[in-house]
């Protein structure tokens, strides 16, 4: 027969437990002009050498007629 | 249901845009698709079931939709090609939200360096990601 186990007058509390589930960690409410202003500040961060290590990647791809421009 | 109400296409479009002149390329967007992106990525909010999600978890959420559903596309006449487009982009808005504490007066700001930018983009492009395993890499950023 199957034995249940388990420490003796435990703690665990089940209601408890379940309501840290939908514990709300938000703060203030955000806005589409914060995102804006949150992408203002991202851009200064950017450099030119970020895009340009992403250039070198094996994702980036060009027409060879760039290069005849060039 | 959450309480945020974000309009996402301009976002999306300020963010293409940037990437668009940086790559020397032509992006289109399909504003159906974005569509589906906002709905669903509201569908993944509600499931935390948290009235006030914090940034990480709008961040994650946005993100692994834009990744998901690749909403941006190349015009056909583009001579360069990004093909990480999406996954870039999905990053850049994540980071932005996360971005919005902070402000030119922060000594906490975060940076995100090269490494992890290509890093990040390449993973997100090949491998398995999450809303929740990419809340926390946000959340690491995001707190202050």
């Amino acid at each position: 027969m199957a034995r249940l186990v388990g420490i003796q007058n435990s703690t665990f509390d089940a209601e408890k437990f379940k309501a840290t589930f939908s514990e709300n960690h938000g703060e203030d409410k955000i806005t589409t002009e914060d995102i804006q202003k949150g992408w203002k500040n991202l851009k200064k961060d950017i450099s030119d050498d970020m895009f340009d290590e992403l250039k070198q990647s094996k994702y980036y791809i060009q027409s060879t007629n760039n290069n005849d421009k060039s | 249901m959450t309480n945020h109400n974000i309009n996402w296409s301009p976002i999306l479009t300020e963010i293409a845009e940037y990437c668009e002149n940086r790559f020397q390329t032509a992006l289109v967007i399909d504003t159906d698709v974005l569509q589906e992106v906002e709905l669903m990525a509201g569908i993944t909010l509600d499931n935390f079931k948290i009235t006030n999600p914090n940034v990480a978890k709008i961040a994650s959420s946005i993100a692994f939709w834009i990744r998901k559903l690749k909403p941006i596309y190349f015009d056909e006449n583009a001579q360069n090609k990004f093909l990480a487009i999406n996954e870039l982009v999905s990053l850049l808005v994540g980071l932005s939200i996360c971005k919005r504490y902070f402000d030119d007066s922060s000594n906490t700001e975060f940076k995100i360096s090269k490494r992890i930018l290509n890093d990040w983009t390449s993973s997100y492009r090949i491998n398995s990601h999450s809303p929740h395993s990419s809340t926390i890499a946000f959340e690491l950023l995001a707190s202050k």
